[in-house]
């Protein structure tokens, strides 16, 4: 989109009834790194690319826990995304607090809109710059929200945020169809085959991406670097590819385990 | 330093098989630190002349208090110190008329509810809620008295790599239980447990208020409380609310940073003290004297006070709880029915219970 007259405040209609800067705040999201969640009736993946800046950078934290039942993963601004998250959180242990129950997810995710839409309707305010994919489980099962910038919740089967994660799109939309009866195993490769679509042909290591589950009896945790790179290494495997890559994929694999494990142990203090 | 007590010999066996319990001990510095000494259960064999005090640990005069000898108790020898000479009665007699604990008042009460209960079952129904609320005279006229005492009592002993923690599940009003099985205890953290004693709605909600901002806390900083941190907390809570406190008289026990037992003990506004062992709660001035006597440092005047944790083994503290307990039931009323037992130690929580006397 190009610069016009109307853009300049949240508060300023254009003609043609569009918020300029609520879609300019969407447009953050898609500059950030890929997130993508899925979920299937019982279980709701989370996963995201561990994009650092530069390469003396640690990559920023893309996942969040709000509660034991719910997570988020961010694109886009991530300190919009880290002020959100402890909305979140607070909201759940309110919620929890007073109800003595987890705050269901279609509750959680309209809270969360309000606020987004608070700011596309203040003069002295701005958009949040973050999409936030909000996988949860409650007593109606597993769910997977979109929230925009813009207000506005959308609750998917499959999706992706970022940049490049129209690839991953592409991916999910041949295969979400089966989704519901996914097993948690084969939720989790589809989340990493999606991640690798959003790399278009660099290597998915274990280093590389951040994988986060919940589900029935499961509560919502980060998915450790080594049972992910168990995973990444069993669909190399059965997708068949070339000896040489499954030669290749042995040493780096297992250095990307060591210098993974030294790296993300705990996320830096700055990130919270 | 010696400990004023009567010698051993001025108190006369009642029987020859049945000397009486307690004796006190003989003065602590002349035994090895750690030794327990007093033997309240010890060292009377079977029968108990007390036989609700946990028949089933009696031991051989040896001191070997960790051994459990189970013998049934067979029909004791009478004795000034059991109340009644036979074992207590069965708990499905719950409308003892004849019971000591009962005010006249109350008595005369029951038995015209006995009567009218057939007739009119309504009536009978407000003149229990009229009975449930008796407090004291003095405050039971105000219609605005906000606090109410549901008895109990909880007891902390720090080891060198565990703590106990301990609290009786009786809970009660006046002169009646509400129940023999609530409990006091609040695992907060997996290194963290809180026992408080007092109005149960102030200890609820003071737990939950805890157990949010450990929540809290566990987002923030990506890892769960340490005991003293969580102390220093409970103390900032307890005096946010000094002009209107929390009606709980808590002992915080749990593990350090360095992984040895540590116990906090509070007043109702937070005022809290990290100590070696602490009890609170309505049989607490029965249960103090005796852990200072078993747990107290021989030097009290070594000054800044080191934390005195006691060289007792982890079943060593968890008998000597159960002991105190069994002792304290006997007089004090609002303690009883069952003793919960939490034992926090590198390995994580472990829960066990005791049942005690229903009366």
């Amino acid at each position: 989109m190009f610069r016009n007259q109307y853009d300049t405040d949240v508060t300023t209609w254009s003609p043609a009834g569009r918020l300029f800067q609520v879609e300019y705040a969407m447009e953050a999201v898609k500059q950030g790194s890929a997130a993508v969640g899925l979920r299937s009736k019982t279980h709701a993946v989370l996963g995201a690319v561990n994009k650092a800046a530069s390469d003396l950078a640690s990559h920023q934290r893309k996942l969040f826990r709000a509660d034991q039942h719910v997570g988020v993963a961010i694109a886009g601004l991530t300190a919009d995304g880290r002020v959100l998250s402890r909305f979140l959180r607070n909201e759940c242990i309110n919620h929890s607090f007073v109800y003595e129950s987890p705050l269901p997810v279609s509750r959680l995710v309209v809270q969360l809109a309000d606020k987004a839409q608070v700011c596309t309707q203040r003069s002295w305010k701005r958009p949040f710059g973050v999409g936030l994919l909000v996988a949860g489980l409650d007593e109606t099962g597993a769910h997977l929200y979109y929230n925009c910038p813009s207000g506005n919740y959308f609750e998917y089967q499959a999706f992706a945020i970022g940049s490049r994660s129209q690839a991953a799109k592409t991916f999910l939309e041949r295969r979400f169809q089966e989704y519901d009866t996914y097993s948690r195993e084969d939720l989790i490769k589809d989340a990493l085959f999606a991640i690798k679509e959003t790399l278009q042909g660099e290597k998915l290591t274990a280093q590389l991406c951040t994988v986060a589950i919940v589900g029935e009896g499961e509560a919502f945790h980060i998915i450790d670097q080594q049972t992910i790179q168990e995973y990444i290494d069993a669909m190399e495997l059965s997708t068949g590819g070339p000896d040489e890559e499954a030669d290749a994929a042995a040493p780096p694999s297992a250095e990307a385990q060591e210098g993974g494990e030294g790296a993300s142990s705990e996320p830096a203090p700055m990130d919270i | 330093m010696a400990w004023p007590c009567p010698a051993s010999s001025a108190v006369q066996p009642l029987s020859s098989s049945a000397p009486p319990c307690p004796s006190l001990a003989p003065s602590l510095s002349s035994l090895p630190k750690g030794t327990r000494s007093l033997s309240l259960n010890r060292r009377s064999p079977s029968p108990s002349p007390l036989p609700s005090l946990r028949p089933e640990l009696t031991t051989s005069p040896s001191h070997s208090p960790h051994k459990l000898h189970l013998s049934p108790p067979s029909h004791p020898p009478p004795s000034p110190l059991s109340p009644h000479g036979k074992p207590p009665p069965p708990i499905s007699c719950s409308l003892n008329l004849t019971s000591p604990f009962l005010v006249e008042k109350e008595k005369q009460s029951i038995s015209s509810k006995a009567n009218t209960e057939k007739q009119n079952p309504l009536l009978s129904s407000l003149l229990l809620s009229l009975l449930s609320s008796i407090k004291s005279p003095t405050m039971a006229l105000r219609g605005d008295w906000m606090y109410e005492n549901n008895g109990g009592t909880c007891v902390a002993i720090a080891g060198i790599d565990y703590c106990v923690v301990a609290a009786d599940t009786r809970l009660s009003v006046g002169y009646n239980i509400l129940t023999r099985d609530h409990s006091k205890i609040c695992s907060l953290a997996d290194k963290v447990v809180l026992a408080s004693s007092g109005f149960q709605g102030d200890i609820r909600a003071l737990h939950k208020n805890l157990a949010a901002r450990h929540l809290l806390y566990q987002h923030q900083h990506n890892k769960q409380m340490s005991c003293p941190a969580m102390g220093q907390l409970l103390s900032n809570t307890l005096y946010y609310k000094r002009f209107f406190p929390y009606y709980a008289f808590n002992v915080l026990g749990g593990l350090d940073n360095e992984g040895k037992g540590c116990v906090f003990t509070y007043d109702a506004v937070g005022s809290y003290e990290r100590v070696g062992y602490s009890t609170q709660g309505s049989g607490s001035s029965l249960i103090m004297p005796v852990l200072d006597n078993q747990l107290k440092s021989p030097s009290p005047l070594l000054l800044p006070a080191r934390d005195a944790v006691t060289p007792l083994s982890e079943t060593e503290a968890v008998d000597l709880v159960k002991d105190v307990f069994a002792s304290a039931t006997e007089r004090d009323i609002y303690t009883g029915d069952k003793l919960e037992i939490v034992v926090i130690n590198a390995s994580g929580i472990k829960r066990e219970y005791l049942e005690l006397r229903k009366d």
